[in-house]
């Protein structure tokens, strides 16, 4: 009786619906989802920076221009930021 | 990395990089749709990674004296001009969202303290800053509250939002009314309903959810729930054991003298599997000595305590002994939970 006391219970708990209305969970999606996770790990510069660059398909020059950043240090960016996303995919 | 690999990366010129080809098509499912909204130029002389030479220095105090007259005349037209513009682009997906009143059919700015609400057609998509996404379903009604440096918050009175973030942890904060969202990782969806009552699932990363110290730490694949005056619930992983979302519901907010409780309790722990250490870990904070201590005794039975956590330490609560027993859950990442321990 207590346990049928505790399922009639259930439907009083009300919790909000189980189903949440979720965007599109496709294996590409959570695939891009953990690469972006990695990229969110590396220093702030590099993770702005090869976000516009694999992301929003910038060129450097144009992250330059977007950012305010001189051509030069969004190519360090890059250049050393791709080193360290590299390294964390590989491990 | 050969000088071609580098070129293509910078500019797509020279031999493509197969690695940042891959990359390319991976990420790119996640590229803005639309224009992106204007970035602020920053200045070059903060940037911590760029290349310094001397003559730069030399530049940089040369022109400090020059900065310190500018910046006062410059503050002023800031915040008369400038900040008011302050704010996240919004675009419509779907039917027509309103922003204070006034209807977006294409793109529109979301200023500081301005309510977007989408009725039962309308659909958007908001652009937080340069640190992430949310998408916004229909009946919804959210506020900006904040939008600058390490405090990017909303507030969301009702309705379903799909946030994804890609900066880093407790950047992007979301008031409901029974508890705070932090964003502890990249991609959740969140609902309001009317009464306040709240739920969180998580798709990729961590949230925490916190209310007046009650705090509810959410992986990816797992649920929580949140009641007005309550504040977060126990978490659970959507595959969790027949009965769970009830019982924990009971349990987070049903009345400490429920008869339910003893049952509710016992159906969560009996039927635990190792993984749902999880929702044991946050039970250990919370209810009655007696039920706190049936927690440690199943909990340990399936993941032993550190050998310096004592029985004792935990049933009084010291938060010490129960975060080190975290540490033992093997959860995968613990930079977001060291980020969160960390004070700003």
């Amino acid at each position: 009786n207590r346990a049928a006391d505790f399922h009639r219970r259930d439907a009083a708990a009300g919790e909000l619906p189980e189903h949440l209305p979720a965007p599109e969970r496709t294996s590409s999606r959570a695939e891009a989802l953990a690469v972006l996770g990695v990229i969110r790990t590396l220093p702030e510069a590099y993770r702005e920076t090869l976000a516009l660059r694999l992301v929003e398909g910038m060129t450097g020059p144009e992250i330059a221009e977007r950012t305010g950043l001189t051509a030069a240090s969004v190519r360090v960016n890059l250049h050393r930021g791709m080193k360290l996303l590299r390294e964390k995919l590989n491990r | 990395m050969s000088s071609q690999h580098d070129d293509y990366l910078w500019n797509r010129t020279g031999t493509p990089d197969p690695e940042v080809v891959r990359l390319e098509r991976i990420l790119g499912e996640l590229k803005h749709q639309g224009a992106l909204p204007p970035l602020p130029v920053r200045r070059e002389a903060g940037h911590r990674h760029a290349l310094w030479g001397s003559r730069r220095i030399l530049r940089t105090v040369m022109a400090l004296s020059a900065a310190a007259v500018i910046t006062i005349v410059a503050g002023a037209a800031w915040f008369t001009l400038v900040q008011p513009r302050i704010g996240w682009a919004v675009e419509t997906i779907a039917g027509l969202p309103a922003i204070d009143g006034r209807t977006v059919a294409g793109s529109a700015r979301l200023g500081i303290g301005g309510w977007l609400v989408t009725d039962a057609a309308a659909r958007a998509r908001v652009s937080v800053g340069q640190i992430g996404r949310v998408e916004v379903e229909p009946n919804t009604r959210l506020q900006l509250v904040e939008a600058r440096g390490r405090e990017h918050r909303m507030a969301l009175s009702r309705g379903t939002i799909h946030a994804r973030i890609w900066a880093p942890p407790k950047f992007f904060f979301v008031n409901t009314p029974s508890a705070v969202a932090i964003d502890l990782g990249c991609a959740y969806t969140l609902q309001v309903d009317e009464t306040g009552a709240g739920l969180v699932r998580v798709t990729h990363g961590w949230v925490g959810f916190e209310h007046e110290g009650r705090e509810s730490f959410i992986p990816e694949q797992a649920v929580c729930a949140t009641r007005p005056g309550v504040g977060p619930g126990t978490p659970r992983y959507e595959d969790a054991p027949e009965g769970y979302a009830p019982a924990l519901a009971l349990l987070d907010f049903g009345a400490p003298d429920d008869n339910g409780r003893a049952s509710a309790l016992n159906l969560v722990l009996s039927r635990a599997r190792p993984r749902d250490a999880l929702t044991l870990w946050h039970l250990l904070r919370r209810g009655s000595r007696a039920e706190r201590s049936k927690v440690y005794d199943r909990m340990a039975a399936l993941v032993p305590p550190p050998a310096e956590v004592s029985r004792e330490a935990v049933l009084a609560g010291d938060r010490r002994a129960i975060d080190l027993w975290w540490n033992a859950l093997d959860l995968q990442s613990t930079t977001w939970w060291r980020l969160w321990k960390r004070q700003w």
